[in-house]
């Protein structure tokens, strides 16, 4: 009783669409559920034996440790990545949820999250993703990986933008940040090797977080150099080298040619090579020959091309693209500012929290409900009503690459060829659709 | 009285050594247990001072914060922000030497006799300070998202200072003022319950200076009612509460009128406080600070011209407060004892304390 008449006091302050009299026997507790955004309009209360049918999008409380989770912020190559609230500070974080089965029928695909998670543990730095927990669930065989929350990354960003592009002092912002991020990476001897614009997120403060160590390699730290005999990172992002097949490579010019083509495409919105398939691409990247959009200024394609060097050891170094004017250079603002997009399905621009309704089940859902609170199998496999096979998801955005992009590639032994992962990245990154 | 303090503070230096401090009973815990503070008497000047002496090896203690705390401490001059005459490392210590605010906090003040919350006067009085102090931090582009009752200090004199500078955010980073920010401290789990929805919502859409502004609201309840918001459920219930826009306010006869039929019997004179009745200008300060849209809070200058603070006598502010709060007395009044009897001294001291700060633990400036 007198935890009713503490929410009153709460509640009553001067609402006067609540001081209608037949209001005055609905539970207090009831308007909560009533208000007027959208997002609870579903939650209202009916007596149980009324119900005959419980709406899809009812979102049921799922707490995994202290994290409460939220809706679905995108797709990795291994599952999903949600939102989630940790409940005891209240701090937003994202949380990638690995489910076992997926991983092994995935190439090296537990190998890499083994990889990822100890490498990721180790990394303090502004510009890279911070990893805060890592959860089992021996029972459901799923591994979940608490991450900084980010509001959006650069590739969706791209997509949403005009032009495909970013004006040239956005593009000089985020640049100067995974610049900073890399050099951080290459000073604990890792080498990232997947650094593409749907690698690298962005904090609510335009912080740029460099994600995905997934086929990163650290060097032994008394390796005399970086040679490196592996790679599956993205193919249009890949060196001459990689796409020619050579058996070894200097591990950091890798990065510096991914950054490079990144910086290409955040600024032109294209590709420096394209091709129908991998084969075609790799053979053009193997050729090594592009040419810069024309509207890129002197000093930008000056740093590019010293960026993109075909042999490696001609690559400019992190210290050299530093030392570059275009580098140092202040950028004039402009105002053709491009913003993240909302979350698809939705028009929420400042990308509010998707917990909330979550939390509303959490405290005021039916007692009936509290059996589910630690079931996060419930709410994936209802909202997946038919188990489709996974490859045939991720392939549908353009289903003209998914034979030629899961065909086996002869030439080169080293590429892992079917990895899901790549196939999605080769889709997203490397084919335009002609 | 506060033209004098400033005139008398240059003459006195407080030396860089522990032996010009001697140190007496502990008065409060601070950094997560890492540190002390404790009562201390400056032997050149026999005056009472606090010094809060940190464990710099301590495992909770926070550096960044620390170090953030200090310097926040040092650069903010204002009659209204509590200032430290020094600091420095001795044994692994870190010692901050600070005024001694002999009331304790305002929630000290709750804890040890109004626990149904101060007398309208007294708040008026209490937030007017605060608001001067926040209305300096924000002119200096400075947030300081955790004003609530512990860290607003009070002088023996009636003197009013925030403290709890750890978590301010200065909105000025490399050279440009930024209008919104975006932070949100991991280690902010004790000033949730005063938090902005804006804070805690940590969206694209970021927070500003008003988000103090929630905070002073949230504060007020808390000096009127004798006890937090939102303290009696889960801080994710409080979360979701304050993101659908629940607004807190403040209880009396007018707001409640059930308790009054309801308390005599149940409780008997305990409930008493609740026969009060609020002015309105109180509550309507109270809900302009807690709109919650950001755009609908004043600022700290336009709520220092609010009506609620026309009841503040304009000369004898400081005497009336301290009339306000009798009992409690603050803990300079054990006067300049000899030395010699050091043992009665501190004695006395603690005595006296133990009728101040009952929740000492909160005593974290």
């Amino acid at each position: 009783m007198a935890e009713v008449m503490q929410d009153e006091v709460y509640l009553n302050y001067e609402r006067p669409e609540f001081e209608h009299p037949s209001l005055d026997d609905i539970d207090p507790l009831d308007y909560m559920n009533d208000f007027d955004d959208d997002n609870f309009a579903f939650i209202t209360k009916i007596e149980s034996d009324q119900i005959i049918y419980q709406p899809q999008k009812l979102k049921r409380a799922k707490l995994i440790g202290k994290y409460l989770l939220g809706d679905v912020l995108g797709e990795g190559s291994y599952g999903k990545v949600k939102e989630c609230l940790d409940s005891t500070n209240l701090c937003r974080r994202a949380v990638k949820i690995l489910k076992n089965k997926k991983l092994k029928r995935i190439p090296n695909g537990e190998a890499n999250v083994k990889r990822e998670i100890s490498l990721l543990k180790r990394l303090h730095h502004k510009n890279v993703i911070q990893l805060h927990d890592v959860l089992y669930n021996e029972e459901k065989q799923k591994m979940y990986m608490v991450m900084e929350y980010c509001m959006g990354g650069l590739q969706e960003m791209l997509e949403s933008a005009p032009e495909k592009k970013f004006p040239i002092w956005q593009s000089h912002n985020y640049f100067c940040q995974l610049i900073d991020g890399l050099e951080y990476l290459h000073s604990q001897c890792i080498i990232h090797k997947d650094i593409k614009p749907g690698n690298l997120l962005l904090t609510n403060c335009q912080t740029l977080k460099i994600t995905d160590l997934g086929v990163a390699e650290a060097l032994d730290p008394f390796a005399e150099s970086d040679v490196c005999r592996t790679s599956q990172g993205s193919p249009a992002f890949q060196p001459p080298e990689i796409a020619n097949g050579d058996d070894t490579f200097l591990g950091f010019k890798v990065d510096i040619w991914s950054s490079g083509v990144t910086l290409f495409n955040l600024c032109s919105g294209k590709y420096p090579f394209e091709g129908d398939n991998i084969y075609k691409l790799f053979e053009n990247i193997g050729k090594g020959e592009y040419s810069i959009p024309e509207e890129m200024d002197s000093l930008l394609s000056d740093l590019i091309t010293g960026m993109m060097q075909y042999k490696a050891e001609q690559r400019f170094t992190i210290s050299q693209i530093r030392n570059h004017d275009w580098f140092r250079k202040k950028h004039p603002l402009t105002l053709d500012y491009v913003h993240p997009p909302p979350l698809p399905g939705s028009e929420d621009c400042t990308r509010t929290m998707t917990v909330l309704p979550y939390l509303d089940d959490l405290h005021r859902g039916e007692e009936d409900d509290l059996g589910d609170y630690d079931d996060e199998a419930v709410l994936s496999e209802s909202l997946v009503p038919h188990e489709v096979h996974p490859e045939v998801v991720e392939c549908t955005p353009a289903p003209c690459t998914a034979e030629t992009a899961s065909a086996p590639s002869p030439t080169h032994s080293q590429t892992k060829p079917k990895k899901k992962g790549n196939v999605k990245k080769f889709q997203f990154n490397a084919c335009k659709p002609s | 009285m506060e033209r004098k303090a400033g005139m008398h503070r240059p003459l006195v230096t407080y030396d860089l050594n522990p032996s010009q401090y001697e140190l007496h009973a502990v008065i409060g815990t601070c950094c997560n247990g890492a540190g002390t503070v404790h009562l201390a008497r400056h032997l050149p000047t026999q005056k009472l001072l606090a010094v809060k002496k940190i464990h710099l090896d301590a495992q909770m203690v926070d550096m960044k914060y620390l170090e953030h705390e200090v310097l926040m401490n040092r650069t903010m001059s204002h009659v209204n922000i509590v200032s430290c005459h020094c600091t420095f490392v001795h044994d692994n210590h870190l010692w901050i030497i600070l005024p001694l605010m002999a009331f304790g906090s305002s929630s000290d003040l709750l804890a040890a006799h109004f626990s149904e919350g101060l007398p309208e006067a007294a708040i008026a009085f209490i937030l007017y300070e605060v608001l001067k102090g926040l209305e300096y931090l924000h002119s200096k582009g400075v947030i300081h998202r955790s004003v609530r009752a512990s860290h607003i200090l009070i002088s023996a004199e009636g003197h009013v200072c925030l403290s709890g500078l750890r978590f301010a955010y200065s909105m000025l980073q490399e050279g440009q003022r930024s209008k919104i920010v975006h932070d949100f401290p991991e280690n902010f789990v004790n000033s949730l319950l005063w938090s902005s929805p804006e804070l805690l919502g940590q969206s694209f859409a970021g927070y500003n200076t008003k988000t103090d502004i929630y905070s002073v609201g949230i504060t007020a309840c808390e000096l009127g009612n004798g006890g937090v918001p939102f303290a009696d459920m889960p801080v994710t219930q409080m979360l979701l509460e304050k993101m659908e826009g629940c607004t807190p306010q403040l209880i009396d006869m007018q707001t409640m009128p059930e308790l009054q039929q309801a308390t005599p019997g149940a409780h008997g004179e305990e409930s008493l406080p609740f026969q009060r009745t609020f002015s309105q200008h109180f509550k309507n300060f109270v809900e302009v600070c807690l709109s919650p849209d950001p755009k609908n809070r004043p600022t700290a200058s336009s709520l220092l011209q609010h009506s609620f603070f026309k009841q503040i006598r304009r000369k004898s502010g400081m005497e009336s407060l301290v009339s306000l709060l009798h009992p409690v007395t603050p803990i300079s009044d054990v006067g300049s004892v000899p030395t010699q009897d050091a043992e009665a001294d501190l004695n006395d001291i603690t005595a006296n304390l133990q009728s101040v700060s009952v929740e000492t633990h909160l005593w974290d400036f």
